[in-house]
Parts: C-alpha cells; structure tokens; sequence
C-alpha cells in the first residue's frame, strides 16, 4: 500500500471541514456572480467559500510560505471580488478560469516583487514517520504528504510547476490552463503528461522511512 | 470511483476551517472598504446609469471653477486689502515700531 492512499478518517474529517463547500454549477454560479456585482454580501460570501480552497491548493505552490500563499489568496479575492463588473461570462469558460487567472498573476507578482526562488524552506525536512495508533499520527502524515508535495514541486520549473498547479491544484482542464498562462494547449497536455509521473514518484520516495 | 492520487496529494495544501474563516473576515472587510469608497460609489452610480450626464457636467464644471485660479485670484488679491484684525494689529504693532 502507498503511503498516499493511507488515510486516516482524521484526516478525512479534516479534509472535509477544508475542502471547498458543496460543488455548484456553472448555472448557479453566474446567479451568483450577477447577485454579487448588484451588491448582495451573502452572494459574495458564497463565492468565496466556494472556491478558496481551489485558490489556495493552486497558488501554494508558487509561494514560499504558507503566510504568503494566505496573503495571495485573500489579495486574488478581493480583486475578483472589487471587479467582478468587469467579468463577462463566455459560453464555456468557467468562472473558477477566471478566478485562477488573477490568482496566478497575483502570485507572479509577490513573487517578483521577493525575487527569491519559491522553495519552502520551512518544508525541506520532513518530520519523522510515527506509525503508532496516536491520532495525532495520522495528523503527522498529512504533515508529511503536504511537505512532501511540496518539496517535489519546488523541484520544478516554474513553467511546470505553475501548469501542474493550475492542473491539480486549481482543477482547470489543459485548455483553461493554456489561457490562464499563455502556453499552448498542446504544450500544457504534454508538460501535464510528463510530470505527473515524475511527480508522484518522487513524492513516493520523499516518503520513504 | 477512483481518486487522481495527485489530487489527492493537493487536498493537503486546503486551507484549516480556523484559516479560511479569518481570510473570509479580513476578504470582506477589504471588499466592503473598497465598494463604500466615494469614488467607487460615485463611479458605480455614473456606470449604473443612476447619474445623469448633466449631472457630471455640472459636477465636473463646479470642480474645475473651484480649482480654476481665474477664481482664486480675485480672492487672493481681495485678502491683501483687508486689514488684520484689531487683535493682531495690537500684536505686531511693537515688533514693527522702531
């Protein structure tokens, strides 16, 4: 058995508290969208927990800290939220495109105004495994598989590293990421195809005992 | 149904319950700062159509009379003819005597 397919009900409970609320559809968030561009609070707050989750899984990887994805984030949300009037909906570009744009180029910006390679030190080093029946086990290997993720992507070129983000992390399809960083569609399948692999061996390996 | 495994190594990096609700408060305090600013109501009622064109005319004219210096200066030369008030005069009186 992988170590990413053990998981405890702990971290399933945790992982539910976390995860995005329930999924909506497109339909429902365009009312949204409009209900919020009139002005409705309620609409906005909708939106956002409906998809932080998906902003902070992309974006996390792109920043050095767990603060400074926090701040992305929050910044990408009031943007999306203060120029919503400027967002027209396209027949069949999805709202949450959208959102991971800003949120890409909200990133690339505190990365540039830092001017440091986004590599998590505080990550590098990956707590010892605890294989005892301690719920705070489970816990620690949550703890383990993020620092692990974490450190194979920084691995990556930032090319790479910004496509499998917007790809896993955000849950965009490869042509909403080629809009979203400018790359052609064919390039983002491939990139996607080549490291996902990559990726989940070396996470494997970081998290060998 | 089977689960991406990378998805699932991605779910880790998801915000606690204790972090999203802080961002939640600190995103919609920004938010409402932002949409309660003069300008952004003022720009939003121009877009919403809730402001007339004469309006903004007239708006605009009376900013840039205020601001004119064609409007100023009868003022400001108006003030070198006045003289200070009796108070002061009593103040700068003995500085200006020889």
């Amino acid at each position: 058995m992988t170590h990413l397919a053990v998981i405890d009900p702990l971290v399933r409970l945790f992982a539910l508290l976390a995860s995005d609320g329930p999924t909506l559809s497109e339909d429902a968030v365009q009312r949204l969208v409009e209900a919020a561009k009139e002005g409705d609070s309620s609409a906005a707050r909708e939106l956002y927990d409906a998809y932080v989750a998906r902003v902070l899984r992309a974006v996390r990887p792109l920043c050095r800290s767990e603060a400074e994805a926090e701040d992305v984030a929050q910044e990408t949300f009031v943007t999306v939220l203060t120029k919503l009037h400027t967002y027209q909906h396209r027949p069949g570009a999805r709202f949450i495109a959208w959102v991971l744009t800003i949120a890409r180029n909200t990133a690339h910006r505190s990365a540039r105004h830092r001017r440091v390679v986004p590599v998590d030190t505080d990550t590098l080093h990956l707590p010892d495994r605890d294989d005892g029946a301690d719920p705070t086990a489970a816990a620690l290997d949550h703890v383990r598989e993020k620092a692990a993720l974490l450190q194979a992507l920084s691995e990556l070129p930032e090319r790479d590293r910004t496509v499998v983000s917007l790809r896993w992390g955000g849950g965009l399809k490869a042509p909403e990421v080629a809009r979203a960083t400018g790359l052609k569609p064919d390039l983002v399948r491939k990139i996607c195809q080549r490291r996902r692999p990559q990726l989940l061996a070396r996470i494997e390996e970081l998290l060998q005992p | 149904m089977t689960t991406d495994p990378l998805d699932s190594a991605f779910s880790s990096l998801e915000p606690t319950p204790d972090a999203r609700r802080r961002m939640r408060l600190s995103v919609l305090a920004a938010v409402e700062a932002e949409q309660t600013s003069l300008f952004t109501v003022w720009w939003r009622a121009l877009a919403g159509g809730r402001v007339g064109p004469i309006a903004l005319v007239v708006a605009a004219t009376a900013v840039v009379l205020i601001t004119s210096p064609a409007v100023a200066l009868p003022f400001l030369v108006a003030k070198q003819f006045i003289a200070p008030p009796a108070e002061l005069a009593v103040l700068v009186t003995p500085a200006l005597s020889p």
